[in-house]
């Protein structure tokens, strides 16, 4: 119990730290080439069935050009950060590379294996003498499904360019058959509209936002309700219903937002506090970053559930400062 | 002829203070021994000190102050000068001093001195205990004042008959009197027997200090007392012995004269009617007059309390150190450590200034010994376990330091007496001789207020009680009405303290004693929107212990002495980050100990123990697993996927042991032992032997080496047979040790030593898929080993010449084996040069300042990949190592903390004003790296800064 609280003294006290003034960037000011998501679609895949993995990854000069590098493995034993997929059979059979690809999005096709075959593969894989896995991650459940790693490598081919590769990773869910039956297949969630008080951001031309320095201006990501699935838990005991709870997650190429994103939880957290966030601009006062007359301003919005759906939603608009 | 005066005075306080018993050649002292009474030695022959020529043409007088060892043969050694005071009269006939340099001493007083009391024979000091009424002879280390005073008198009769005789001779002024004399009470008037007794270098037969009240003028000692009374030091309650209160009957003598006893107490026989002044004009206190009328028919009664001139908070030390049982024990005498800079008065946080024990991070309160983790170090009060000495995690401690005696730390090779840990220990004792008037204090600082009382109840039922609670919660709701804080914290702690000490027989001694402790930190942000969903709710962590624990000391014969103590209560762990993650763990605590110790021969001592803990409780728990050794808090445990139980379980830990002490030859001591040990869980029996043995070369240099084994269970969580693994194995180490130790004089020490650590089959996660049936596949293995080697030096100045310090320095390398990388790593508190000075002064008017210097390697980390890979399922960057764990080493760190503190005396009580400042020069010192959201950033973040601390404490 001492380790805990000795961990939780460390945390508390870095997390303090946090607040002194070191200047680091915050992690939703876009500065530079950004992944914000990658969404799968559909976030689930039976076997036979396609997917979309789309990497949404934004640079503050829109006109930067961002290159990507796919790859996908199977199972969790492939890529990570410090890891590219390697070539080779990683059960009988089942060649660990998936797929390769470049470009903003890859198709796959999940036609290597049928239900019976990985879900033999995946008990091969997960029980003892198999694959090395640190004992504290969670193992897949072999009923409902098995992950395939993805990753995948950014950089920057255009004018601007940008410091460094950045490497993006991540797993999507391969259903068992029983499972790729289920009515409750997770679905990504989505979000109807972006908006700065009445003004809507999905404008082209971007709209003209009139600002008055220092002072909030309401931001709304509008999400409806029922994009929280009603689902049951695979390893639910009682076979009880739940709805998904959603996160937001906002990012900007200026000013400072309000908060850094949102929740919604049924009868936990309301709705608003999911949707709602404020943002402020210095005006000619402030820094580049800060928001100035004549900036185009540009806003995302990561909307996550909590059974691995995406959306992300793009706005912008044009600053003009009023007193 | 000129006629000298070597008036020898022992003070009582200072004999006391200083009555340091030369330990490692005395009889066998058991640890308790510190509630022992150490009846001083007593003078039998004196040697004349001559007053130096020159001083006397100049007439100098001059008062010499010498530390010296009294052996068991009465016979004086190792004599020191430590202090000097020169005495002259100016013009106006007022008496002048002046403090020397005992290195300077041209006069010639110190080596007159010197060779006087090389020649003194004194009856050898004794140690009474309850269980050795009569006592024991021991050897202590006094501090003895030689004064060099002219008598006037005799210069003046020399003078008449000189001057009759046309010579011509010094002579004094009529008017160069003391001026804390009356006028016209000249020391000429003393009576005879007083001249006697005052005039004699080399009888001084009248002056023993250590025998009761005793006539010196010509009084009738069959008459009736008409004049008593007690010498008490101002501001506190001290009964001061051997204290020579002088008396002059006014306008013209008779003086008479007489010291004090071992209770403050005085008392005159037969005084003639009339008006005396009375005067105490002892060199450790201010001169004190007084003005008493005085009858043979009435008794008059007095109480005078003197203001001390030094505060030297070492005069109450009444310890009889007991000889070491361990090759290495430091022991630090509470009075002694709470006055050290950066500290606050907490006792126990001094152990982190002592060799081998790495810096804690965050200025906490882990006591990391030899290279090893927090855990494996224990504490105990009174040879039981506690379960926690420190408030929050080292902010203060949670015994008020006056309810300890003194606090031992073993760095290593401690003895069969304790048990399962495998790095050190830290034994507090408590105070067993708690005094005969009632006392305490009160003391209001930054942290905290408390209060502490103690006294008699009866003759032979004392008391102690104290309470503390920090306001740290106070001052921060006060805050927040003013500032517009993002949160809402209630940080706060108490503690208390009950002891009753009971005196049941002559024989039997009983004490019981309630402790407790209460810490909460509830931390709620005002604006939760950022957090999940089921993060809200707030931060919550609580701890708790309360404890009563009971000891019966007995002597069962001449030559058998037993033991035994009982320590029951409960503690509480709690741990709460809003609904999803939880720790809850409430836990019975229960521990006997039974100890008999028998000593057939001066040759051998023997003890025999059963060491008994079982430990009933219930856990509920969902929470991560916490992070073991050598893995970075960076990852953020509690991000990490929990586990779940609520179970109950029993921890039962029976323990026999049995320790040696043999002598063959006084110069030789050896200590074997041996300690039986039984865990459950993990269901496990360890034998561990151990053997130190320490060889007297010389006065100067004692030779010591150690070897030995010890173990230990993993920790509750990693035992467990909900998550963790019950077929561990248990933790050991072996210790290797060798070392010497120089006495240079008295005060003067150096403790060097090599140590060499084996540790195996520690605690690692392990790196295979689990298979829940399987425990050998659980989540923990024993397959960790590890090294630590290094060497200290511990050179230490006692308190002496106003001045008390040490430097320590360690040297050390502690290392795990990396499974993974197939070589050894860095420990995460491996820190190689531990470098610590530390000193206090006390100053003139009460006033004394501290300071401690500190300049330590700093604990390794590991570097990370920049920038961080992006995990798109969660949304965020992780951090990934790009070298070894621990590869890389924070900058070094170094601090200044500097404690002044000013006492005012009054009659009844005392008042301290002290100033303890942390990090004085403010440095930044680094205590780990923080990230930017990506890794692409780093920067330092920095430990306390500069952290004044005001405290007030007033004593009575």
């Amino acid at each position: 119990m001492k380790k805990y609280f000795v961990a939780f003294a460390a945390l508390v006290a870095m997390s303090a730290s946090g607040c002194d003034d070191n200047h680091f960037e915050s992690f939703h000011e876009i500065r530079r080439l950004r992944p914000l998501a990658v969404v799968k679609t559909p976030p689930e895949v039976a076997a036979g069935e396609a997917v979309e993995l789309r990497l949404v990854a934004v640079h503050p000069d829109s006109q930067e050009l961002i290159t990507v590098e796919w790859e996908l493995c199977v199972f969790a034993s492939g890529a990570d950060g410090d890891h590219a997929c390697e070539d080779g059979v990683i059960v009988e059979g089942i060649e660990n590379v998936l797929a390769r690809g470049e470009g903003s999005s890859i198709m796959w096709t999940q036609d290597f294996a049928d239900s019976d075959t990985l879900q033999a593969a995946c008990e091969a894989l997960y029980s003892q003498g198999g694959v090395d896995i640190p004992a504290y991650i969670t193992l897949p459940n072999c009923d409902y499904g098995v992950p395939v790693s993805y990753r995948a490598i950014l950089r920057c081919e255009g004018p601007v360019g940008c410091e460094d590769d950045v490497i993006v990773y991540g797993s999507l869910t391969l259903l068992i058959d029983e499972a790729a039956q289920r009515a409750d297949r997770n679905e990504n969630p989505s979000i109807v509209g972006l908006s700065a008080g009445d003004l809507s951001l999905q404008q082209m031309p971007p709209a003209t936002l009139d600002f008055v320095a220092d002072e909030d201006v309401r931001l709304t990501a509008l999400v409806n309700a029922d994009t929280a699935q009603v689902f049951v838990a695979p390893d639910s005991e009682d076979g009880a219903e739940e709805r998904e709870q959603l996160e937001t997650v906002w990012f900007s190429t200026h000013g400072e937002l309000g908060r850094g994103g949102g929740f919604y939880a049924e009868d936990l957290v309301e709705l608003e506090e999911l949707q709602s966030n404020t943002i402020t601009f210095g005006g000619d006062s402030g820094d580049e970053f800060a928001g100035r007359d004549g900036d185009l301003v540009r806003i995302w919005v990561v909307l996550r559930d909590n059974r691995g759906g995406f959306a992300v939603e793009e706005g912008s608009f044009v600053l003009r400062e009023v007193e | 002829m000129t006629r000298l005066l070597a008036a020898l005075s022992v003070f009582a306080g200072l004999v006391f203070g200083t009555a340091l018993p030369v330990a490692a050649q005395q009889g066998d002292e058991s640890a308790e021994s510190v509630d022992a009474r150490i009846v001083p030695p007593e003078l039998l022959t004196a040697a004349e000190a001559p007053h130096p020529a020159e001083a006397l043409d100049e007439d100098l007088e001059a008062d010499v102050f010498i530390e010296m060892d009294v052996g068991i043969d009465g016979a004086v050694a190792n004599p020191v000068p430590i202090g000097i005071t020169y005495y002259w009269y100016d013009d106006a006939g007022d008496l002048q001093e002046e403090v020397g340099d005992v290195e300077s001493d041209e006069w010639g007083f110190i080596e007159s001195a010197m060779q006087a009391v090389v020649q003194y024979e004194f009856a050898p000091a004794r140690q009474v205990t309850a269980m050795q009424p009569e006592g024991e002879i021991i050897a202590v280390r006094l501090t003895w004042r030689v004064g060099f005073v002219i008598d006037y008198e005799e210069i003046t009769r020399e003078a008449e008959a000189s001057d009759f005789e046309g010579q011509g001779a010094a002579s004094q002024p009529a008017d160069s009197q003391p001026s804390s004399l009356p006028a016209d009470s000249q020391p000429s008037s003393l009576p005879a027997d007083s001249q006697a007794a005052t005039s004699q270098p080399a009888t001084v037969d009248g002056v023993d200090p250590t025998q009761a009240p005793e006539d010196v003028g010509a009084l009738d000692g069959n008459a009736p007392v008409n004049f008593e009374g007690r010498v008490l030091e101002r501001g506190r309650r001290d009964e001061l012995a051997s204290i020579r209160l002088q008396l002059w009957l006014e306008p013209h003598g008779p003086a008479f004269e007489t010291y004090t006893d071992a209770e403050g107490a005085f008392e005159f026989r037969g005084l003639p009617a009339g008006e005396y002044a009375v005067l105490i004009d002892d060199i450790e206190f201010q001169p004190f007059e007084a003005s008493e009328v005085i009858d043979r028919e009435s008794v008059t009664v007095a109480t005078y309390r003197i203001q001390r001139l030094y505060f030297d908070e070492f005069r109450s030390v009444t310890t009889a150190e007991a000889p070491p049982r361990e090759v290495t024990r430091r022991t630090l005498e509470v009075t002694e450590i709470q006055r050290i800079a950066g500290n606050n008065n907490d006792a126990i946080k001094v152990v982190q200034s002592l060799p081998g024990v790495a810096r804690a991070s965050f200025a906490g309160g882990d006591i990391i010994v030899r290279g090893g983790e927090a855990t494996d170090t224990l504490f105990f009060i009174d040879g039981m376990p506690i379960p926690n000495v420190y408030h929050f995690g080292g902010l203060r401690s949670v015994f008020p330091s006056e309810m300890l005696d003194s606090v031992d730390f073993y760095p290593g090779n401690f003895g069969a007496r304790f048990g399962r840990a495998t790095a050190g220990v830290v034994s507090l004792e408590s105070t067993a001789d708690i005094p005969d008037e009632f006392g305490g204090h009160i003391d209001v600082n930054v942290f905290d207020s408390g209060f502490f009382f103690e006294g008699p109840i009866s003759d032979r039922l004392h008391f102690q009680v104290g309470a503390r609670r920090s306001y740290i919660d106070v001052v921060l709701r006060a805050v927040q009405e003013v500032l517009p804080l993002n949160f809402t914290v209630a940080p706060r702690y108490y503690d208390y303290q009950l002891k009753l000490e009971w005196e049941a027989h002559r024989d039997h001694r009983l004490s019981l004693m309630l402790i407790g402790s209460d810490d909460l930190v509830d931390l709620v942000l005002a604006d939760e929107s950022e957090l999940e969903a089921d993060q809200r709710g707030g931060l919550r962590a609580q701890t708790s212990f309360h404890s009563a624990l009971f000891r019966v000391d007995s002597r069962l014969s001449d030559t058998v002495t037993n033991r035994f103590r009982m320590i029951a209560g409960f503690q509480q762990f709690g741990f709460f980050f809003g609904d999803d993650i939880r720790f809850d763990l409430k836990l019975r605590n229960m521990s006997w100990r039974n100890e008999i110790e028998w000593t057939p021969s001066e040759v051998i001592t023997a003890r025999v123990g059963i060491d008994i803990n079982y430990n009933p409780g219930t856990i509920d728990i969902r929470a991560p697993l916490p992070p073991l050794e050598g893995e970075a808090v960076e990852r953020d445990f509690l991000s990490e996927e929990p586990i779940e139980a609520q179970n109950s379980f029993r921890f039962y830990q029976p323990a026999m042991y049995a320790s040696f002490d043999i002598r063959p030859i006084p110069k030789l001591q050896i200590l074997p032992g041996i300690r039986l040990d039984y865990f459950r869980p993990p269901e496990r029996w360890s034998v561990d032997p151990r053997l130190s043995v320490r060889y007297t070369v010389s006065d100067l240099l004692t030779l010591k080496g150690a070897v030995g084994w010890f173990h230990r269970s993993p920790d509750p969580d990693q035992v467990s047979e909900n998550f963790g693994n019950p077929n561990a194995q248990l933790e050991d180490a072996v210790h290797y040790a060798l070392g010497a130790e120089l006495q240079f004089n008295d005060y003067l020490s150096l403790d060097v030593e090599v140590f060499y650590k084996d540790l195996n089959n520690l605690i690692t996660r392990s790196q295979t898929s689990t298979d829940e049936s399987d425990s050998d596949q659980a989540i923990y293995n024993s397959e960790g080993t590890g090294r630590v080697y290094g060497a200290e030096i511990f050179l230490r100045h006692a308190m002496a010449n106003n001045f008390f310090g040490w430097m320590s320095y360690t040297i050390s390398r502690s290392e795990r084996f990396d499974v993974q990388s197939g070589r050894y790593r860095l420990f995460d508190n491996d820190q190689t040069h531990i470098l610590t000075l530390l000193g206090s002064y006390n100053l003139p008017k009460n006033w004394s300042i501290g300071a401690k210097f500190r300049l330590i390697s700093n604990n390794p980390y590991t570097p990370y990949k920049s920038p961080s890979s992006f995990n798109a399922n969660s949304g965020e960057y992780v951090l990934e190592a790009s070298g070894d764990t621990n590869s890389r080493r924070l900058p070094a760190f170094h601090q200044l903390d500097i404690r002044v503190d000013k006492r005012w005396v009054f009659p009844l009580w005392t008042l301290n004003l002290y100033l303890d400042m942390q990090n004085v020069y403010n440095q930044q010192n680094v205590e780990g790296i923080t990230q930017d959201y990506n890794n692409r950033e780093t920067a330092n973040f920095v430990g306390l800064p500069l952290i004044p601390s005001l405290g007030i404490r007033a004593e009575f």
